[in-house]
């Protein structure tokens, strides 16, 4: 099936067979490998990409569900090299060892910081529900986000 | 990952025709249970009609009798963010059960279509708040069903489309409570209470319906007469064979669980009672 999307800004017209999965199309055809395959199952948050104005598993989507659609993965967040607020945040604070879930904790965070520019730390705890990490732990996770709100403020 | 066909059709007379004319095609909503289902090929879906882009399908209205009609595609985090929603006695419940969703990217893609099939926390919570549905399939047929009675049945019929979740104006206050199972974060047992209180706090009607388990969500009768019962009144309700076992709890254990949770349910909807 013929789709067009738009990934980062970026046109993207492509003849996707429609058991290709959102995250595939991203990682295999626009050669986007922010957002990964953790699980496959919708449970661990590495593929969460956004949607329009909402955060998304993308594991769980088709890419045919996306036809049409305004697509944001962590590349697309800011210019070549440079971090956002929040991403320079999570630096600071450690908020990163290996890496490998810190794209979806990325844009499951900038989703809550779009709909709530002051979440305390229940809603920040809440936003990171569907996203697992296996190394730093969620406290410096905690301790970025609300740097980037103080920061911010 | 086994799907052989899709399509997206643009309205719901199409989508409906699209059901029809292939056997064994299904309705998608959000695409959060189909896909994990075929994933693990516990089924091979001939064709998959979206239902994503029926705009008729999507958002909350006010019903003719006061009530909220609710589009089937309306996302769960749509649903409780809605301003009728929200404003109405099903705000509390409806949000109660929403947060048992595991998290924010499930509840933007999750549908309420797909909830009620689901038979889970969402579903308890419509059928605690006497909750209807409209059904359509090809050939202009229609019916409407309670969400009871659509999940001691058998479900929608493979070509059946449900357009619209249907709740009644009511004064009763709602809510709900669970535990989940540590693991996979799904419910062990879920209980949700609509209630009326009379001048004073006590009880007056009430309605429970539970999850958790291998059945579907389903109304309990004799937690909703210990409710109703005056304080100290009640004995323990009986639960003999209302609760199954499965590999993570026994229907016994459930069942403690869901006396226990009705009585903070209803205390919870006391506190949200506006009298
Ligand atoms: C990792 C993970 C964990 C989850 N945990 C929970 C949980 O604990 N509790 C919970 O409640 N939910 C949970 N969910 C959400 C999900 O399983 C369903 O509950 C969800 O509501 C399905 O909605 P959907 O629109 O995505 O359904 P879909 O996957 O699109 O459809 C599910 C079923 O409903 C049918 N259907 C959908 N819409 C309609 C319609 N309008 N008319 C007729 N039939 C229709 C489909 O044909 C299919 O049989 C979880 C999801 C994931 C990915
Ligand atoms: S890979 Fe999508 S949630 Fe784990
Ligand atoms: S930093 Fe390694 S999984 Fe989170």
């Amino acid at each position: 099936m013929r789709i067009t999307l738009t990934v980062n800004g970026d046109r993207v017209e492509q003849d996707v067979p429609p058991n290709v999965l959102l995250v595939d199309l991203l990682r295999d055809t626009c050669d986007l490998t922010g957002a990964k395959v953790g699980c496959d199952t919708g449970q661990c948050g590495t593929c969460v990409v956004r949607l329009g104005d909402r955060s998304v598993k993308s594991c769980q989507m088709l890419a045919v569900q996306a036809d049409g659609a305004e697509v944001t993965t962590v590349e697309g967040l800011s210019g070549d090299g440079e971090l956002t607020p929040l991403q320079e945040a999570l630096w600071e604070e450690h908020g990163a060892q290996c890496g490998f879930c810190v794209p979806g904790m990325v844009m499951s965070l900038t989703d809550l910081l779009e709909h709530d520019s002051a979440p305390d730390e229940q809603a920040i705890r809440a936003g990171i529900a569907g996203n697992l990490c296996r190394c730093t732990g969620y406290g410096a996770v905690v301790r970025a986000v609300q740097k980037a709100v103080k920061d911010k403020s | 990952m086994e799907l052989l066909d899709y399509t997206a059709p643009a309205t719901l007379d199409e989508a409906l025709e699209a059901l029809r004319a292939t056997p064994g095609a299904r309705p998608m909503g959000g695409g959060h249970r189909l896909i994990l289902d075929m994933k693990r090929r516990a089924r091979r879906i001939p064709l998959l009609v979206d239902l994503g882009r029926l705009d008729e399908l999507r958002g909350v209205r006010r019903g003719p009798d006061g009530g909220l009609e609710i589009g089937s595609t309306t996302t769960i985090a749509d649903l409780v963010a809605d301003p009728l929603v929200r404003g109405s006695h099903a705000g509390g419940l409806l949000a109660d059960a929403a947060a048992a969703m595991p998290d924010a990217q499930v509840r933007n893609r999750a549908t309420v279509g797909g909830a009620v099939v689901a038979g889970a926390d969402v579903a308890a919570a419509l059928i605690a708040l006497e909750a209807g549905l409209h059904l359509r399939s090809g050939g202009a047929r229609s019916r409407r069903v309670s969400v009871e009675r659509l999940l001691a049945g058998e479900g929608p019929a493979g070509d059946e489309v449900i357009v619209a979740v249907e709740i009644p104006a009511t004064t009763a206050q709602g809510a709900y409570e669970r535990l989940a199972e540590p693991a996979a974060l799904s419910s062990l047992c879920g209980v949700a209470v609509g209630v009326t209180f009379r001048p004073g706090g006590a009880v007056g009607a009430c309605r429970v319906a539970v999850c958790g388990g291998p059945g579907p969500a389903r109304r309990v009768p004799a937690l909703e007469d210990a409710a109703a019962a005056a304080p100290g009144n009640g004995a323990e309700p009986r639960l003999d064979g209302v609760f199954e076992s499965d590999d993570v709890a026994s229907g016994e254990y459930r069942a403690h669980l869901a006396r226990v949770l009705t009585r903070r349910a209803v205390t919870r909807a006391r506190d949200r009672d506006p009298a």
